[in-house]
């Protein structure tokens, strides 16, 4: 139902912006129109909206995605076809920003009001204000133009195609950017979640017990705080397809999010409802593991 | 020694590379930085994502040199009838289609009959001048056409004409038939791989029709936005930089090593207007038109919004086309006090506030800096202009199908022959719903007639005339404003990469079968 609605409402949008596939197609050409005319009637784009809606949540609710002209294939290939890249970059950047967001932000709730908890604030506001444009042509200026060291974009070198050590070079920048972008939410988080486990009688107990400090950060506060981390980690997995456009488009990566940037250009209404639909159960399911993730996080929700 | 070829912009018209060049050698990968082409189907698009990879991997019946004279293809000549109406072409013997199959008149017959008349958005216009095209032997195609049409050669090349393979499309639909991922052609180069998004992979093909070509084993598009093909150009990923910006283009220009260069692109020339709306008080004055033209600076624009690789437009049709073009037309040279003048007496005065009147300009964000350009320098005469930004789809709305607008800034291309893509600016008959094309609403009988007879023109000095004659029109009448002339350069690196300049006026789609590598070996392997 949910999705159903997704899709009829990327139709309305899309057919709500100027513009359509045939102009696409015909490029500056100066096309007649009736050549305008010929293509929108192959597409289907003459028909009424609803016709069109409903004809495709028809085939959609079949498998169906329909047929992208300007990707030359069907959609659901198309999405496939991008897939890896996307999870590669998105599965690297989540682990990175959880890795580097529970450490800072443990750290800067056990030194709560000392310097190391300001300069992680600083650094985590600042982090997040970062334009990732200004921030990623930085990164490829200084570690691939000057020094050499990474290379300016994409996802393999021309002449080492496929080697596992040629991609993770790729990947050094973009999943550093885009996990700096992410973990500035989890420092956050994770600090108002630790700092106020820390508040707890449990955590007084604990050090009463004459418990290192920390025993009872790493084994009594931090585990109580990880259940609004977890919250923060899964809505992220809904953005492996659209939060990562801007970090795609800067280090030209060929995944999903530089696909739906190319398909908003070229109006490519299948696509981008397919796009969108695809997105969309991505945070459906990412909901459901949220749900299953905090059972096994929170012995309290099984009785429930 | 390695003799590093150094051409700075004003020296681009020189001679080729080659000609300092020692004997090509064999080998090698070229990496272009290119936009994704998705469909890799020339019959069905004009797009310049796409021919620069498809122009490797197919043919036309003829190319282009640079002066837009046509060369044999794969048309190794052709003879024209006394009437002009029938031509009739010899093809080259023993081409091959990359997947075994001999190539014949067939292909060429079926490839304009059933794809490039019906659907390639340009060349379907061919349709009204083409009688009939018919393949007597396997090595001859006569095409007929209903009237003499001067420019019917230039629309034979890979862009506008490629031929596809037909036993691979016949009784399919063009549009998404699955060989449009996996092309099967007749070019210097095989397909090996597409991956969206990511790269084109082509690799030589070693029974291309033409003895000894192409010397590479292996072309790499890699799909980088210009923003991001400048660095990776810098960080040496990349061999060519198709469609740099112009602070890129200087930021190359004299560097030891790397080519800057117009040379290639002379078939994707143009002028670049202002497009006024005529059928709108007061741009359907005439006086006020020119008064516009007399306060816009266009040397100041092309030397700072252009970064002086274009020129400032001198005529309103590019010197590129060098036959046809004069600069002997009325012109504009920035004058306030002249503006002011004619603008005075046309009744445009100005309020107590010194305005004449309030205007506005529609753009897209490719051209912020020469609007911005535009409303100081028309603000000097009082015309006040509010600057509307918009994408490039809600632009071609606004202006060519709702015509809902005052003023309007595009690219436009001028592809090889006036005909082809300067007439559809002006044409009185042209000013129809559809995108790029007479925008302005000009409308004049003469100027209509004087296209039309220009076709009709197989000299081509005499038909140049009729086209001098025009420009002299147009520049009197301003429909739009010419603002800067020329192409913008490609970049490419000469340091390892020779052989450029000799593909011709679309050389961007076609590099590939002559360009060598200066660390290859002696002989083919």
């Amino acid at each position: 139902m949910l999705l159903a609605a997704v899709a009829a409402a990327t139709f309305v949008l899309i057919s709500l912006a100027p513009g359509d596939t045939a102009q696409v197609l015909a490029g500056q050409a100066g096309a007649d129109p009736e050549y305008l005319a010929l293509i929108r009637e192959r597409l289907q784009l003459d028909r009424p909206l609803p016709y069109q809606v409903g004809s495709y949540l028809q085939a959609a609710a079949q498998g169906d995605l329909g047929f992208s002209i300007i990707q030359g294939r069907p959609v659901r290939d198309a999405i496939f076809a991008r897939l890896p890249a996307s999870l590669l970059l998105a599965a690297t950047a989540l682990a990175l920003s959880a890795l580097l967001g529970v450490t800072l932000g443990v750290i800067a709730a056990a030194r709560r009001g000392a310097a190391v908890d300001a300069v992680i604030s600083v650094f985590s506001l600042v982090a997040y204000s970062l334009p990732v444009f200004w921030l990623g042509q930085l990164l490829v200026a200084l570690f691939a133009v000057r020094l050499h060291w990474l290379p300016a974009g994409g996802m393999r070198s021309a002449d080492a195609p496929g080697d596992i050590v040629d991609v993770a070079r790729h990947l050094v920048l973009p999943a550093t950017t885009f996990s700096l972008l992410l973990a500035t939410l989890i420092v956050r988080v994770t600090r108002t979640a630790t700092a106020e486990a820390l508040g707890e009688d449990y955590v007084r107990t604990a050090r009463a017990k004459g418990m290192s400090e920390r025993r009872v950060l790493l084994r009594h506060a931090l585990p109580n705080a990880l259940r609004p981390v977890t919250t923060v980690l899964t809505g992220y997995l809904g953005i492996i397809l659209t939060g990562a456009v801007l970090v795609e488009t800067v280090f030209v990566w060929p995944g999903l999010g530089r696909l739906l940037y190319d398909s908003v250009l070229s109006r490519d209404t299948p696509m981008l409802a397919g796009m969108l639909l695809f997105s969309s159960s991505l945070v459906v399911t990412a909901n459901i593991l949220a749900d299953v993730l905090y059972r096994v996080l929170d012995p309290r929700t099984r009785f429930q | 020694m390695l003799l590093l070829v150094v051409l700075a912009l004003s020296a681009a018209s020189g001679g080729a590379d080659t000609a300092t060049a020692p004997k090509p050698l064999f080998g090698g990968t070229l990496v272009v930085a290119a936009g994704d082409p998705g469909v890799l189907n020339p019959a069905i698009t004009s797009s310049g994502q796409v021919h620069p990879v498809t122009g490797q991997i197919f043919n036309g019946l003829i190319r282009l040199d640079r002066y837009f004279a046509p060369t044999p293809d794969l048309a190794r000549s052709w003879t024209v009838s006394k009437d002009g109406k029938t031509y009739t072409f010899q093809l080259a013997p023993n081409v091959r289609w990359h997947d075994g199959r001999a190539f014949s008149s067939a292909d060429v017959k079926f490839s304009y009959d059933e794809i490039l008349l019906k659907l390639h958005p340009r060349t379907r216009t061919l349709a009204d001048v083409i009688e009939r095209i018919s393949a007597p032997s396997k090595n001859v195609v006569v095409f007929r056409l209903k009237q003499r049409y001067a420019p019917f050669l230039t629309w034979l090349d890979e862009d506008n004409g490629a031929i596809l393979p037909r036993h691979l499309y016949e009784g399919t639909d063009p549009l998404t038939n699955a060989v449009n991922l996996r092309p099967v052609g007749t070019g210097p180069f095989k397909f090996e791989s597409y991956t969206p998004g990511d790269r084109v992979v082509l690799v030589r093909n070693p029974a291309y029709f033409k003895a000894g070509f192409p010397r590479l084993d292996k072309l790499v598009f890699r799909n980088i936005p210009s923003a991001q093909a400048a660095q990776a150009f810098e960080a040496g990923e990349v061999d060519v930089y198709m469609f740099p910006s112009g602070p890129d283009s200087l930021r190359f220009l004299n560097r030891p090593g790397i080519t800057v260069t117009e040379r290639g692109r002379e078939g994707l020339a143009r002028v670049v207007p202002l497009i006024l709306n005529n059928r709108k008080s007061p741009f359907d004055d005439v006086r006020v038109r020119r008064a516009m033209a007399y306060a816009l600076d266009v040397e100041f624009i092309a030397r700072t919004a252009y970064a002086g690789v274009l020129r400032p437009a001198k005529s309103p049709l590019t010197r590129f086309i060098s036959w046809a073009y004069t600069s002997k037309v009325q012109q504009y040279p920035h004058n306030v006090a002249r503006a002011n003048a004619i603008l005075d007496e046309t009744g445009v005065r100005r309020g107590s506030n010194g305005v004449r009147f309030r205007t506005s300009l529609i753009y897209d964000a490719g051209f912020a800096r020469q609007a911005e350009l535009i409303k100081s320098q028309l603000g000097d005469v009082g015309i006040v202009v509010d600057l509307r930004l918009m994408d490039m789809n809600s632009w071609v709305r606004r202006l060519y199908i709702d015509k809902d607008f005052d003023m309007g800034y595009t690219n436009f291309t001028h592809p090889a022959d006036p005909d082809v893509g300067w007439k559809r600016i002006y044409l009185c008959s042209n000013y129809v719903k559809a995108p790029f094309t007479n925008g302005s609403g000009y409308c004049n009988a003469e100027v209509d007639k004087l296209f039309n007879q220009a076709v009709d023109v197989l000299d081509q000095k005499k038909r140049g005339d009729i086209y001098k004659k025009l420009q002299r029109k147009l520049a009197s009448d301003v429909p739009v404003i010419p603002i800067a002339d020329g192409i913008g350069p490609w970049i490419y690196r000469n340091s390892e990469f020779r052989g450029f300049g000799n593909a011709g006026s679309k050389e961007q789609f076609a590099f590939g079968e002559k360009v060598w590598w200066t660390k290859g070996s002696s002989s083919r392997r």
